[in-house]
C-alpha cells in the first residue's frame, strides 16, 4: 500500500546539516497497522511526513501510495492525492473557530462538496467516533480524547485509504490512549484502512501494531512482526524499548543483591515463554520431574497481538547433570533459556 | 452647556467618525492583505519569498517610522490628486489611510503568527490550496486577533485625526485646538476631551466584546 524507496532527508540548520532520514526503505501492506517507534530525534516524525509529502525527500527517494508515485506528481495532483491519506496529530490541530461539525466538514469544503453532501457525510462520522451529541460544540469545550475523536472523524471524511497517526496518543492519559487506540483498530477493521502510527511509547505499539519498525538516527534498525520484535529484540535500542514492558532486565536492587551474595551451586536463568508451550506449568514440571529447586526471582506474563508471552528469571539449584537435563528439556518445549551469570558477573566486578 | 457648543461638538464628532471610519475601513482593505502576504512570504511560510517579504517589510517600516504630521504634509500633492483638495475632512482621510495601512498590516501579521503552524500543516495534509489555507484557516483562526488589532487601529486613528486639524481636517481634535487652545475656552477643551474619552471607551469595549464573542479558544 505504501512503499518508501531510499528516502533521505537533509535539513539545513544554522549549525550545519542534519540528516533526519538516511536511506530509509519501507513497505507497508494494505490493511495493516504499522508502528514506527523511536526516541525523539530519531526521524520518525519526518518519516510519517514523507508519506504524504509534507516533507519532500531529497533527490532519488520515491514515495508510492496506493500504486501512485507521489514524488512524481505535480503539486496540483499531489493535493488531490492527499485526500487518499488522512492524518491525525499529537496536538489534534483542530480549528478553534469552527464547531466540531465544521471541523469534520473542512476537508469536504476544501473539495467543494455541497452542504447536503457534507451533512450526509459528517453526521455518520460523528456517530462512528461517538461524538454525535457534540456537533455544535467548539474544540475548547472538549477533552483531549474527544478532540482526537474529532481529528479522526476529520481524517476519515474524504474516505482515505491510509491513516497517518503522528504521536496521536502522546498528549493523552493512559486510559484515553487505550480508548483512542481501540477506536483506531476498530476503524481499521471496519474500513480496511492501512494505518501508520509513529510513537515513542512501546505500549502503543504493543497494543495495536501488527508490524513495527524501530528507528534510530534516521535509520530503521529493526523491523518485523510486533510479537517477534518484542520477544526477540535484536538491537540494543529495541531491547531498551521493550525492556520496561516485558521485564527482560532484573530490577536494580535484585541485581545488586545477587551480585553481592552469589548463591553457591545455583544458576540464574531467564526463560522466555513463547510458542505452543508458553502456557504450560513448566516450572512445576521442572521441579517435580527433575528434582530441581527453582526460586522465581522476577517475571512478567503478558499478551502481545493476542499471543501469550512471558519472561521469568529463576534461580535453579541442583547438581550439574540435572541442570543440563533441565535446559535441554526446556529447549524441547521451545522455550528459550539464557544464562544470566554474565550479567551478574559484570555487576559483581563493579561491586 | 450652550446648544451652540453641543451643535459644534456634534459636527466635530461626525467628522471624526467619518475620518476614522473611512480611513480605518480602507486601511483594513489594504492592510489585511498586506499582513497576509507578509506571513505567507516569510521564512517557512507557505509561499516563502524572502525578497518580497523584505521589500514589503521595508516599505511598511518606512511608512510607520514617518511621524504622522510629517507624512500628512509630505503627501499633500498625492492627497490633492486623490481627494481633489488638500484641506478639509476628505483631504485628511488620505494621510490617515496611508498611516493606517502599514499599522494594520503589522497588527494583522502578528495576529496571523499566533495561528498554530499545526493547523496549516493539517490543512496542507488535507490538500488545501494556499488560497483555501488563507480563507478557511488563517483568517478565521486569527479573526479575534485581527479584530483586536483593528480596535487598536481605530483608537490610534482617533488620536491621529486630532492632528489632521492642523491641515483643516475638522473633527473633534480640530475643535479642541481652535476653540479650546487658540481661543482659550477651557470648557470647550474639557467637553472635547470628555467626548473623546467616551468615544474611545466605546470603540474599545465594542472591540473587546466582539473579540470575546468570536474567540472560542
Amino acid at each position: 500500500m505504501i512503499e518508501l524507496h531510499s528516502i533521505t532527508k537533509r535539513f539545513d540548520t544554522p549549525s550545519g546539516g542534519v540528516e533526519a532520514l538516511r536511506n530509509v526503505s519501507l513497505q507497508i501492506r494494505q490493511g495493516e497497522i504499522f508502528g514506527v517507534i523511536g526516541r525523539s530525534g530519531a526521524g520518525k516524525s519526518t518519516l510519517i511526513r514523507v508519506i504524504n509529502l509534507l516533507e519532500r525527500p531529497d533527490d532519488g527517494g520515491k514515495v508510492i501510495v496506493a500504486g501512485r508515485d507521489l514524488t512524481a506528481l505535480p503539486y496540483s495532483e499531489l493535493r488531490v492525492a492527499r485526500r487518499d491519506i488522512g492524518m491525525i496529530f499529537q496536538h489534534f490541530n483542530l480549528l478553534s473557530a469552527r464547531s466540531v461539525f465544521d471541523n469534520v466538514a473542512l476537508p469536504l469544503e476544501l473539495r467543494g462538496e455541497s452542504k447536503a453532501a457534507i451533512k450526509a457525510k459528517v453526521e455518520p462520522l460523528l456517530e462512528l467516533v461517538g461524538l454525535a451529541d457534540k456537533a455544535g460544540q467548539y474544540p475548547a469545550q472538549l477533552s483531549g480524547g474527544q478532540k482526537q475523536r474529532v481529528g479522526i472523524a476529520r481524517a476519515l471524511a474524504t474516505d482515505p485509504k491510509v491513516l497517518l497517526c503522528d504521536e496521536a496518543t502522546s498528549a493523552l492519559d493512559p486510559e484515553t490512549t487505550e480508548q483512542i487506540l481501540k477506536l483506531i483498530k476498530d476503524i481499521r477493521d471496519r474500513l480496511n484502512l492501512t494505518v501508520v502510527l509513529i510513537t515513542h511509547e512501546m505500549a502503543v505499539v504493543k497494543e495495536i501494531a501488527d508490524r513495527v519498525a524501530v528507528m534510530e538516527q534516521g535509520r530503521i534498525i529493526e523491523q518485523g512482526e510486533t510479537f517477534e520484535v518484542f520477544t526477540r529484540p535484536q538491537h540494543a535500542t529495541t531491547r531498551s524499548f521493550v525492556a520496561d514492558l516485558i521485564g527482560f532486565d532484573l530490577p536494580p536492587a535484585l541485581q545488586k543483591r545477587l551480585a553481592v551474595q552469589p548463591a553457591a551451586n545455583a544458576r540464574l536463568w531467564r526463560i522466555l515463554f513463547t510458542g505452543p508451550h508458553a502456557d504450560e506449568p513448566v516450572i512445576a514440571e521442572l521441579s517435580r520431574n527433575l528434582g530441581l529447586d527453582l526460586n522465581i526471582l522476577h517475571g512478567r506474563i503478558d499478551e502481545i497481538q493476542g499471543r501469550p508471552f512471558g519472561v521469568m528469571v529463576v534461580q535453579a539449584r541442583g547438581d550439574e547433570a540435572k541442570l543440563i537435563a533441565a535446559k535441554s528439556w526446556l529447549a524441547g518445549k521451545q522455550l528459550t533459556v539464557e544464562e544470566l551469570e554474565d550479567v551478574i558477573a559484570i555487576d559483581r566486578a563493579a561491586v | 452647556m450652550s446648544s451652540q457648543l453641543i451643535a459644534l461638538l456634534f459636527d466635530g464628532l461626525i467628522e471624526t467618525l467619518v475620518m476614522v471610519g473611512v480611513s480605518g475601513g480602507i486601511g483594513a482593505l489594504f492592510g489585511i492583505p498586506l499582513g497576509v502576504i507578509l506571513i505567507l512570504t516569510d521564512r517557512g511560510g507557505i509561499l516563502q519569498s524572502l525578497t518580497v517579504n523584505r521589500v514589503l517589510g521595508l516599505a511598511i517600516n518606512a511608512a510607520r517610522s514617518t511621524p504622522f504630521i510629517i507624512l500628512m504634509v509630505a503627501i499633500i500633492p498625492f492627497t490633492r490628486l486623490v481627494a481633489g483638495t488638500s484641506i478639509g475632512t476628505a483631504a485628511a482621510i488620505v494621510p490617515l489611510t496611508i498611516a493606517a495601512i502599514p499599522f494594520i498590516a503589522r497588527l494583522v501579521e502578528t495576529a496571523l503568527r499566533e495561528v498554530p503552524s499545526g493547523l496549516i500543516e493539517a490543512a496542507d495534509a488535507m490538500g488545501a490550496t494556499p488560497l483555501q489555507i488563507v480563507v478557511k484557516v488563517l483568517l478565521p483562526e486569527a479573526l479575534p486577533g485581527i479584530i483586536a488589532g483593528l480596535t487598536i487601529t481605530f483608537v490610534s486613528l482617533i488620536g491621529y485625526s486630532a492632528m489632521a486639524g492642523a491641515v483643516g481636517g475638522g473633527g473633534l481634535g480640530d475643535i479642541g485646538i481652535r476653540y479650546g487652545y487658540q481661543r482659550f475656552l477651557p470648557e470647550v477643551m474639557l467637553a472635547v476631551v470628555l467626548v473623546l474619552i467616551v468615544f474611545v471607551q466605546g470603540v474599545q469595549s465594542a472591540g473587546d466584546r466582539l473579540v470575546r464573542k468570536l474567540s472560542h479558544r
